[in-house]
């Protein structure tokens, strides 16, 4: 179950957890301090990795993505973070510091691919992952409904998209420096459609197909698997329209503003669409039998997963 | 809706009256027995005779201890989840969340795991954060919804523990906060503002010598405010150390049935058992009156959404609609912070729709399932829990109310294992800081479900209030006052017997 949830949110991270980066001076002054505090760069990240009561989130995806576009000082207007890239450069440096926002980059950069081929590995044959989900087939085809459900609702749908809308605050985008929000949310909802289908586009082009849960669902309920690939297909156009209006110019930031219909419309259309399809999912998981143990109506005092009624 | 509920519960109290609680055992006077027994958060839906019948015959203790129980496992009822082996143990919802308001519950813990920042900042919704403060965000110190821990000698801050203080109070209160550190000592300040204390923690060590030639060595943890940042503590102040409790399971306890709890209460030790459960009754800032504590190491909250705005007022600094006060837990002596910028855009910092969201996510952390409920040495140690009589305070179980607009915690029968009550336990673990009704010397029953699972979600063993047991064992074997009878039992107990009481303990 961790380990779908892993790969299902491999590209994703909540702007919201790097809030305390929006504060300028703060950000500066203890990205700079942790490189300069501790010798051996990855050391520090991963100390502070493992530290949940550091004053600042850990290096992570957030963390690059701050130090490459800096903070969106546009609030709700259109453009991003403007990052110079001297702003890092030893032997051009705007801004001063550049050694104390490189460094911090490498250190992130460095966190991420080694978390991405730690993933990666779990995939692998032999992988933890791969033998959790392959040891037992409803388990795994379990754990792949769950993580497919919790991540395009509770995780997407909630905290990624439905939260921004209630507070209308512009760093509630969730890549709040690049304003790349647009693409994480298509994206996440590409991760789901393909573990459904079984099929992954590769960046040359190749599709690579194979054996997926939609083939199972098709054996059992040929209606069902055709409102679920409907489902799936509307779970891309209604992103895929957040895509559109951000490429366009209609940042995401601009959307949660209060009072922006348009913006509301769009983010809240994605959003009954990951509520949709989430519903569809919990129907795969009665056609497939997938079901756990099932809450009895009986009181018997011979099942001990009986619940008192 | 909400009034409605009173009226039922009144009409409900009818069967409940006969010989189930009273003046006289709960110590309260007839209007503060009222007060208690109303419970306005909840829209309750009457018991029926029939109803009252089979929750008394479920509900009563087991003198059986050859298996299981029915219904046992389910410590949570339908809300149980399944017991995971990571850390992520307390942080499913309620098994029996239906998909539509699980997002509820995942968009509060959104709100829960944020990290706030001091105003200004460019963020609008995420600032506001102090100026003082004793964490930056409710997970940062209800880590992994598990409990806290007082600090190891190497750690640099005090995370998850604090003091609070006051002193004693006039015209019949109890106490009032210190005049000018208020009502708890924050030790970190917004950029710009002085920290009020820093905590100062040492030991000394009390040697046991247990049946059987065990011996344990108890750590008695000595405080000290350090570092002051505004003066002299007030004279006679009073301090009194918190660890964050483990945060599963409260929506259900918020809806045990007030007349349930009042009815396991004997104020005065009435009948002679050694035991003196008294109910709190402390104010609701929600509903602007008296109600049964239920929340805190003393009981001192009444619900869940009292605790939350005063954890965000105190702990945080943070303004809710039930402390609109963007300078938290800052007195008019401390000019500075009363200066410092808000992040309340004009308003409150922490809107009614956020306090809504945390708490339904606060009311819905799931209760893990019992592990080894049949093994024969966990039934030992049942059966030695009772004998002991550790089951009189630690009471195993109640069913909720019926409700009609919380499907997860209604009509479940729970193990908690507390009766929410407050008790003696003894100069050993006494703060000496009276908590409206609790005296210097009480402590509310904690509940023990869970507990086994703290070292996988939280990585530590430290329990009581302050943390200061390394282990159950040393837990257990702090209790005094009125519970010093079953310790004593407990120290008696051969060595097997026990370790089996530790395995019962465990698998809660």
């Amino acid at each position: 179950m961790q380990a779908i949830r892993l790969f299902a949110i491999a590209a994703t991270c909540a702007c919201a957890s790097a809030a305390l980066a929006t504060d300028r001076a703060a950000a500066v002054e203890t990205y700079a301090g942790i490189a300069a505090a501790f010798g051996d760069s990855l050391t520090a990240a991963k100390r502070l990795q493992m530290s949940v009561d550091a004053l600042i989130a850990a290096p992570s995806a957030d963390t690059v993505e701050f130090l490459l576009w800096r903070q969106d000082l546009n609030g709700f207007g259109p453009d991003a973070g403007q990052r110079q890239w001297t702003d890092l450069a030893a032997d051009a440096c705007t801004n001063g510091n550049c050694d104390r926002r490189a460094d911090p980059l490498k250190v992130a950069t460095d966190l991420l691919v080694a978390d991405l081929d730690f993933m990666a590995g779990n995939w692998a044959e032999g992988g933890a992952a791969r033998l959790a989900v392959t040891a037992d087939p409803d388990t795994g085809l379990q754990a792949m409904l769950t993580g497919m459900g919790s991540l395009g609702y509770g995780e997407q749908a909630g905290q990624r998209m439905k939260l921004g809308l209630m507070l209308n605050d512009p760093e509630e985008e969730h890549d709040c420096f690049s304003g790349n929000t647009f693409n994480s949310h298509y994206y996440n909802g590409l991760g789901i459609r393909n573990i459904c289908l079984g099929q992954y586009l590769g960046i040359d082009g190749t599709l690579i197909p194979g054996p997926s849960p939609a083939d199972l669902v098709a054996e059992a309920d040929p209606g069902l698997d055709r409102a679920m690939r409907a489902d799936l297909d509307d779970t891309m156009a209604r992103p895929g329209r957040i895509k559109t209006a951000g490429e366009a110019g209609f940042a995401h930031d601009m959307m949660l503003q209060a009072g922006n219909a348009r913006g509301e419309a769009l983010i809240m259309g994605a959003v009954d669409a990951l509520v949709h399809q989430t519903r569809g999912i919990e129907h795969v998981v009665t056609a497939l039998g997938l079901n756990g143990v099932t809450v009895e109506g009986s009181d018997s005092l011979d099942n001990p997963a009986a619940v008192f009624q | 809706m909400r009034c409605a509920g009173w009226l039922l519960v009144v009409a409900a109290l009818w069967p409940m009256a006969a010989g189930s609680q009273s003046v006289l055992s709960t110590g309260l006077t007839a209007d503060e027995l009222a007060a208690a027994l109303t419970e306005p958060h909840l829209a309750i839906l009457p018991r029926t005779a029939a109803e009252t019948a089979r929750i008394a015959a479920a509900t009563s203790p087991t003198a059986d201890f050859s298996k299981p129980e029915g219904f046992e496992d389910n410590q949570a009822g339908a809300a149980t989840v399944r017991a995971m082996e990571t850390a992520d143990a307390f942080s499913q919802p309620s098994a029996n969340i239906s998909f539509s308001r699980e997002d509820r519950f995942k968009v509060g813990n959104g709100l829960f795991t944020r990290i706030w920042v001091a105003a200004p900042a460019s963020t609008r919704a995420s600032d506001g954060l102090g100026p003082l403060y004793n964490a930056r965000g409710c997970q940062n110190c209800h880590l992994k919804d598990g409990r806290g821990h007082p600090p190891a000698p190497a750690d640099e801050s005090a995370v998850s523990m604090f003091l609070r203080i006051s002193v004693p109070g006039t015209d019949g209160t109890a106490t009032l906060p210190d005049p000018v550190y208020g009502g708890q000592l924050q030790d970190f300040a917004a950029p710009g503002q002085v920290a009020e204390y820093r905590l100062g923690l040492r030991h000394e060590p009390i040697t046991l010598l247990l049946a059987g030639g065990e011996v344990a060595t108890l750590q008695r943890p000595i405080y000290s405010a350090d570092a002051l940042g505004y003066g002299p503590l007030a004279k006679g102040a009073m301090l009194s150390p918190r660890v964050a409790p483990q945060m599963i399971g409260l929506g259900l306890l918020e809806a045990i049935p007030a007349a349930d709890i009042l009815a396991l209460a004997d104020d005065g030790d009435k009948d002679g058992d050694g035991i003196s459960g008294r109910p709190n009754l402390v104010p609701s800032a929600e509903f602007d009156r008296q109600m049964l504590g239920r929340f805190g190491l003393k009981a001192g909250a009444p619900t869940i959404r009292d605790q939350a705005a005063g954890a965000f007022h105190g702990d945080m600094g943070l303004s809710t609609p039930l402390f609109p006060a963007a300078t938290g837990d800052c007195t008019a002596a401390q000019t500075t912070c009363l200066a410092a910028p808000d992040g309340a855009d004009g308003g409150i910092e922490v809107s009614a729709e956020a306090l809504d969201l945390v708490t339904f996510y606060s009311r819905n952390l799931g209760v893990p399932a019992r592990r080894g409920s049949a093994d024969p040495l966990v039934l030992r140690g049942k059966s030695l829990f009772y004998a002991a009589g550790c089951a009189t305070c630690h009471h195993p179980k109640f069913v909720t109310h019926r409700l009609s607009d919380q499907p997860e915690q209604s009509f479940q029968l729970i193990w908690p294992y507390t009766d929410l009550l407050l008790h003696d336990m003894g100069e050993g673990l006494a703060d000496h800081r009276p908590e409206a009704r609790a005296s210097g010397l009480e402590w509310r029953t904690a509940p023990l479900w869970g507990i086994g699972l703290t070292a996988t979600v939280s990585g530590h063993t430290r329990f009581l209030h302050d943390g200061r047991a390394g282990s159950l064992l040393e837990a257990v074997l702090w209790h005094g006052g009125e519970a010093e009878a079953a310790q004593q039992r407990v120290v008696a107990l051969p060595k097997p017997d026990r370790d089996a009481l530790i395995r019962f303990l465990e698998s809660l």
